[in-house]
C-alpha cells in the first residue's frame, strides 16, 4: 500500500495498465495486496475501488451466451412491438 | 442549481470567464475551420479545440465533436507528465497521437502549446484533429483488416513540432515521408497551430485584462461547479446496479461477433460503469482504448443527465469508468484500434442511453440511431492533377426517435456531431461522379415517433483506377426500436461493376469475410459504389402517433397510403387527410 516509481528507459515504448481499471500507468501506480495478489492501480483510491467492486459483482447475473439477431427491438431491454 | 463557492471568485465572474474561455475555444475552432487543407477539418469540422490548466486538466473547449471528450480530458495530462511541467519552454508545440498514450485513434492528432506568464507556467492551449491521411496500409487510414496498431498509420508519443517557435524539421520531415497527402498534413497541421496561437494570444490578453490570480482561480472553481452539479444529478437517480450488453457483428478478420457488457452502478452521488465482463480484444480494429470507453460513457451520461453543465476536468470526478486491459473496452498494446472511435463508442453511448438508462429515465431515452460512421476511405492519383489523393469520407445516418419528437434525419452519429461534405466540394477534390445522395424515407423504424432517415448515395468511378476501403457495422442488427417502436434499417456496401446496372454487395462480389469492413479494394473507372446507411429506430407504438403527421408522412413518401392503414392505424381519404371518426374506430378496434 505504498506508491512506487514506474522506471523505465526511454527506449522503452512498452505500456502499463492499471489492474482496477484498466487505465494507463504513468510514471508512478499505487501497490497494494488483495487477498495475497499485488495489484497496481493509477489512483490511490482505486485500492477501496477495488474493495467496493468485489461486493458489487456478487450481484451481477451471468454471461448469456449471445446468438445475433436480425430482430432488434426484442433485445434492447426495452419493451417491444407487440405482434 | 444552488451553489456555494469555495473561492472568492463569484458565481457572475465564474460564469463570464468561463464563457469568455469558451469563446477563445469557439475563435480557436472557427480559425482551423478556414485555413485547413482537408475537408475533413474546413466541412467535417472533426476536431475539438481545447484550454487546460498547468497539469494539462480540461477547463473549456469548443464542444465540436464529443467523441474526442476521453482524450480531451485525459491526453495532456500524459503528456505533461510524460514531458515534466518544468521542461516546456516558451514556444514550445507539442504533437501526439498515440492511443497507448491517452489518444482515442491515431488520425487524431492532439497539439498542445504552453502557456507562461511572468515566466511561469499557467495553462496550456490544445487542440485534437483527424489528419484526413496518416499513413499505414490503407489510404485514409482506416485499415479495418489491420490486425495490429503499427498497420493504422504513423504513431507519435509527444514529441516536439515547435521549439522556441521554430518548426523541429527532422520530426516535420518524418511525419511528412510517412503521409500519403503531405501537402494537406502541412496545411492542416499548420492549421491546428495557427488556432494554438491564436488561443494563447487571447488567453494572455484575458490574464491581463481580468488578472492572472482571479482566471486560474476560475480554472479551479469551474472544475468544482461541474464536479457539485453532476454529483447532484447522479444522487437523483435511483440507487441500484443497471446492466447493458451490445455486440459488434464481425472485426473485419472474422465472421465472429464480439460483445461489450456494461454493469453501471448507482451509488449515492457516484457512479461506476464496470465494462471489465466485455469480450476479449478483437484481432481486428473495433478495439477501443480506454479513453473511447470513457468517453462514450461519459457522453451518455451527459446526454441524460448532464443538462447545461460545463464540460471540463471535473465530470470525472464523480464518475468511474473500470475496464479491463485486453478486452475490447481496453486494448492492450499492440491491438488495432481505429475504429473504436467511430464505431464502437457511439454503440455504447446508444446501449448506455437506451438499454441500460433508458428503463429508468424514458422521457430522456432515444430509439436506436444509425450509430455507424460508416466510413468509407479512399485514394489513388487524380488523372486531372497526377496528385496522390486520399480521403477520410464519413456517411450521415438516421437517429432514432425520441420522447417528443421524431429522429433527425441523415445526421452524424451523436457522439460525433460532425458535417456532411458537400456533394459539390466531394466533386472538386476527387474523382467521384455523383448519381445519387438521397434520404432512405421509406426505410425509418416505425413509431409515435419514427425514426429519421439515413442516406443513400450513390458514385461512380471517374478515374482509371480508386482504391476503397470500408470500416462499419450494423449489416444484420438494426437499430431498435423503444416503448413499442420498429427496427431502422440496416447499413448495405455495394458495388455496380462498370457495364452493369444491378448493385450486389461487396461481400458477395469480392469475396469478403465482413458486409462492413474491407480494405484496399481496387476499382475501375465507371464502376458505381452505393453507401445506404441505416435508418433510425421508432418510438412508441405506432398507432399512437399523431394521425395528421401520418398522414405528412405519406405525402413525403416515408410510408406508403397503405401502411398507414396497417401499421399506423389511420384511414386516409382520397385526398389523403386522415378521416378521424374511421381512424378512431380502427384504432379502438385494434385494441389500443
Amino acid at each position: 500500500m505504498s506508491w512506487q516509481e514506474l522506471r523505465k528507459p526511454w527506449h522503452d515504448t512498452s505500456v502499463d495498465y492499471c489492474d482496477v481499471c484498466g487505465n494507463l500507468l504513468i510514471h508512478n501506480y499505487w501497490e497494494f495486496d488483495s487477498e495475497g495478489e499485488i495489484l497496481r492501480a493509477c489512483r490511490q483510491d482505486d485500492e477501496s475501488l477495488w474493495a467496493r467492486l468485489q461486493s458489487f459483482r456478487e450481484t451481477y447475473p451471468s454471461i448469456v451466451a449471445k446468438s445475433l439477431s436480425t430482430r432488434q427491438s426484442t433485445d434492447a431491454g426495452l419493451p417491444a412491438i407487440k405482434e | 442549481m444552488t451553489t456555494k463557492m469555495s473561492s472568492e471568485v463569484n458565481k457572475v465572474t465564474l460564469t463570464l470567464i468561463h464563457r469568455q474561455l469558451v469563446n477563445i475555444c469557439d475563435e480557436m475552432a472557427v480559425s482551423m475551420m478556414r485555413t485547413a487543407y482537408s475537408p475533413i477539418f474546413s466541412e467535417g469540422l472533426d476536431f475539438s479545440t481545447l484550454i487546460l490548466d498547468r497539469e494539462g486538466y480540461l477547463i473549456a473547449n469548443a464542444g465540436l465533436n464529443p467523441s474526442m471528450l476521453g482524450a480531451s480530458l485525459y491526453a495532456a495530462t500524459w503528456i505533461v507528465r510524460e514531458v515534466g511541467a518544468g521542461n516546456f519552454a516558451e514556444g514550445d508545440v507539442y504533437v501526439h497521437n498515440d492511443p497507448y498514450r491517452g489518444g482515442s485513434h491515431m488520425p487524431e492528432h492532439m497539439m498542445v502549446m504552453p502557456v507562461f506568464e511572468a515566466g511561469e507556467l499557467v495553462a496550456f492551449i490544445g487542440n485534437i484533429a483527424h489528419m484526413a491521411e496518416i499513413g499505414g496500409m490503407a489510404p485514409g487510414s482506416f485499415a479495418a483488416t489491420a490486425t495490429d496498431v503499427y498497420q493504422e498509420g504513423l504513431r507519435l508519443p509527444p514529441v516536439l513540432l515547435y521549439r522556441n517557435g521554430e518548426p523541429v524539421q527532422d520530426i516535420w520531415r518524418i511525419i511528412l515521408s510517412n503521409h500519403r497527402t503531405p501537402k494537406d498534413s502541412w496545411g492542416d497541421l499548420h492549421a491546428m497551430y495557427g488556432s494554438l496561437k491564436i488561443g494563447k494570444r487571447r488567453l494572455l490578453q484575458m490574464f491581463a485584462d481580468r488578472g492572472l490570480d482571479v482566471v486560474t482561480q476560475v480554472f479551479s472553481d469551474i472544475q468544482d461547479y461541474t464536479e457539485r452539479g453532476l454529483r447532484e444529478k447522479i444522487r437523483a437517480l435511483p440507487d441500484g446496479i443497471y446492466h447493458g450488453e451490445e455486440w459488434f457483428e464481425d472485426d473485419g478478420i472474422t465472421a465472429t461477433p464480439y460483445g461489450v457488457r456494461l454493469s453501471l452502478i448507482v451509488d449515492g452521488d457516484e457512479i461506476i460503469f464496470d465494462f471489465t465482463r466485455s469480450d476479449p480484444q478483437a484481432d481486428g480494429p473495433i478495439n477501443a482504448p480506454y479513453v473511447v470507453t470513457m468517453s462514450a460513457s461519459l457522453n451518455a451520461l451527459l446526454y441524460m443527465i448532464g443538462g447545461d453543465l460545463p464540460v471540463n476536468a471535473g465530470l470525472n470526478r464523480p464518475v468511474r469508468i473500470v475496464t479491463k486491459a485486453g478486452t475490447i473496452c481496453c486494448v492492450r498494446l499492440p491491438g488495432s484500434c481505429v475504429g473504436g472511435q467511430t464505431e464502437y463508442q457511439p454503440r455504447i453511448m446508444e446501449m448506455i442511453m437506451g438499454k441500460v438508462l433508458g428503463p429508468i429515465l424514458p422521457e430522456m431515452t432515444t430509439a436506436a440511431s444509425g450509430n455507424t460512421s460508416l466510413n468509407f476511405l479512399f485514394g489513388g492519383l487524380d488523372p486531372r492533377t497526377g496528385d496522390y489523393y486520399a480521403h477520410y469520407h464519413f456517411e450521415a445516418t438516421g437517429w432514432g426517435g425520441r420522447a417528443h419528437t421524431d429522429g433527425n434525419n441523415a445526421t452524424m452519429p451523436p457522439h460525433a456531431n460532425c458535417r456532411n461534405t458537400p456533394v459539390e466540394i466531394f466533386e472538386s477534390r476527387w474523382p467521384w461522379i455523383h448519381e445519387q445522395y438521397t434520404l432512405a424515407r421509406q426505410e425509418v423504424g416505425h413509431g409515435e415517433h419514427r425514426g429519421g432517415a439515413g442516406v443513400v448515395r450513390v458514385i461512380e468511378v471517374a478515374a482509371e483506377t480508386i482504391t476503397v476501403s470500408a470500416l462499419s457495422d450494423r449489416a444484420s442488427q438494426a437499430p431498435w426500436g423503444a416503448f413499442g417502436g420498429g427496427d431502422g434499417s440496416l447499413t448495405r456496401i455495394e458495388i455496380s461493376p462498370a457495364g452493369r446496372t444491378d448493385f450486389v454487395s461487396f461481400q458477395e462480389h469480392f469475396r469478403l469475410i465482413s458486409p462492413t469492413k474491407f480494405t484496399n479494394i481496387r476499382l475501375h473507372r465507371g464502376d458505381r459504389v452505393r453507401l445506404s446507411s441505416p435508418s433510425g429506430g421508432g418510438y412508441g407504438l405506432p398507432e399512437k402517433r399523431d394521425s395528421e403527421l401520418v398522414a405528412i408522412d405519406v405525402k413525403d413518401g416515408y410510408i406508403t397510403h397503405d401502411q398507414a392503414t396497417s401499421i399506423y392505424r389511420v384511414i386516409l381519404d382520397e385526398k389523403g387527410r386522415p378521416d378521424d371518426s374511421l381512424t378512431i374506430a380502427l384504432r379502438k378496434e385494434s385494441g389500443r
